[in-house]
């Protein structure tokens, strides 16, 4: 009777070894990673600019009846100024699903480089119990010896890496071959921020400027009243002057990304690249600003 | 509002912006002369600045609608990406399972050439099992 384990392993071997020594060599994609990281704490940045949208629409509009309505009732006040702001919150859902698009791009090119994917240790471990297992028929002698299993198994270990590994790199290609969407995405993002939370703060500002005036002037009658909006109105308007400064922090940390899609798309074949590293690291900075400055989104607090 | 959809994104948020600026001077002039001014004719100027402030709702509205569709085609295009993106992950999951399977398969057929009975049971019950629990994965 033929030993089936002595027919195809010796011609194995030297494969076998070749593969291990090859082994060292496999692609880091933590640059990848640490791109969609960032990416997706950029859309979780900018997520409260859409309710801070319409919070700033009907801000106004309450300030200002508050101040100077000719007869004031909160609630009917309240409710006025949630019905003329509601255009801008309808509108604003489209562009929160365009940030979750983004949001969920980062999470699907995280999942596409994670580290774990391309090891199929365990599952090769269950293979090999398996095999160790079997016995030749009539001797029970096992079929395979325990060196030439642990050979077999870590070259099969080894092809199916770099198998996976061929899958995630064409994946990752893909995705990031959509550069040019995802710069026009984030530039409607950016737009949005600019062009409607921004003027939203921006007129909020320049009523505070007015108001305080017509607070100043009431101010012989009501002081102690006076005195306490005045405070109040200082504190929001410094809020304010803040949060601009978010939309500053969010248009940079926005380039940042469009140029690091750019950087990775051109050196996915060399993620190492110490040009590609500069860039990551100024969109993390970038991103790390934003986060800081994004404290600002909160209610003013005394 | 057939006439809106004329205007060019840029017009229509210039407009908002001037509408806003209208609105601030219709709020200074009440402020300033609000002594000199009748109650109904401060409440008159009151009622212009809600329907500049409504206006300036609407035109950034529009605005908006003009942002999110001028992004619409580029939000397909990644809806698309990431879908692929996803079957590939499934094909990654498909070779872990097949490899896993091929292990209980093995055990199978030792079971079998051994003729031991409970051997057989729990590696059959094993094969029907796990793959419902790979798909839950």
């Amino acid at each position: 009777m033929q030993r089936p384990s002595t027919i195809p392993l010796p011609t194995l071997l030297p494969a076998t070894l070749a593969a291990l020594l090859l082994a060292g060599c496999t692609a880091n994609l933590a640059p990848v990673r640490t791109f969609a990281e960032q990416t997706h704490k950029l859309s979780g940045s900018f997520d409260p600019m859409l309710a801070g949208t319409f919070n700033s629409c009907t801000d106004k509009a309450l300030r200002k009846r508050l101040i100077l309505a000719e007869r004031f009732d909160a609630q009917a006040s309240e409710q006025a100024a949630r019905a003329d702001c509601a255009p801008v919150a309808q509108a604003s859902v489209a562009i929160g699903k365009l940030n979750d698009v983004l949001a969920r791009y980062a999470q699907t090119l995280a999942a596409v480089a994670d580290e774990k994917l391309p090891v199929h240790m365990e599952e090769f471990t269950a293979l090999g119990d398996a095999l160790g297992g079997l016995a030749q028929p009539g001797s029970g002698a096992p079929l395979l010896d325990a060196d030439k299993l642990s050979k077999v198994v870590k070259l099969s270990e080894h092809l199916s890496r770099l198998a996976t590994q061929r899958l995630q790199k064409s994946a990752l290609r893909e995705l990031l071959d959509e550069q040019e969407a995802v710069t026009i995405l984030s530039n409607a993002l950016k737009e949005y921020a600019q062009r409607n939370y921004r003027a939203g703060l921006q007129d909020e500002l320049r009523d505070l400027a007015l108001l305080r005036g017509a607070v100043d002037s009431a101010a012989p009658r009501e002081p102690l009243a006076a005195n306490y909006i005045r405070a109040r109105l200082h504190l929001e308007s410094r809020q304010l002057q803040e949060r601009e400064r978010i939309v500053a922090a969010y248009v940079a940390a926005v380039d940042a990304l469009q140029a690091s899609v750019a950087a990775l798309r051109t050196n996915l074949d060399r993620l190492q690249a110490p040009e590609l590293e500069q860039q990551l690291a100024q969109f993390s900075g970038h991103v790390a600003a934003l986060q800081k400055q994004a404290a600002f989104y909160g209610p003013a607090r005394w | 509002m057939p006439p809106l959809t004329e205007l060019t994104k840029d017009q229509a948020y210039a407009i908002a912006d001037s509408l806003a600026q209208a609105s601030s001077l219709v709020l200074e002039l009440r402020i300033r002369e609000r002594d000199a001014l009748a109650p109904e004719e401060r409440m008159l100027l009151e009622q212009y600045e809600n329907h500049l402030d409504q206006m300036v709702a609407l035109f950034r509205a529009y605005g908006i609608s003009l942002i999110a569709a001028g992004a619409e085609q580029a939000r397909g295009d990644i809806e698309g990406a990431i879908a692929k993106g996803k079957l590939q992950l499934r094909r990654i999951a498909d070779v872990k399972a097949a490899i896993a399977a091929a292990a209980r398969l093995v055990d199978l057929g030792a079971a079998i050439l051994s003729r031991d009975p409970f051997a057989i049971g729990e590696a059959a019950a094993s094969l029907r099992a796990r793959p419902k629990k790979a798909e839950a994965a």
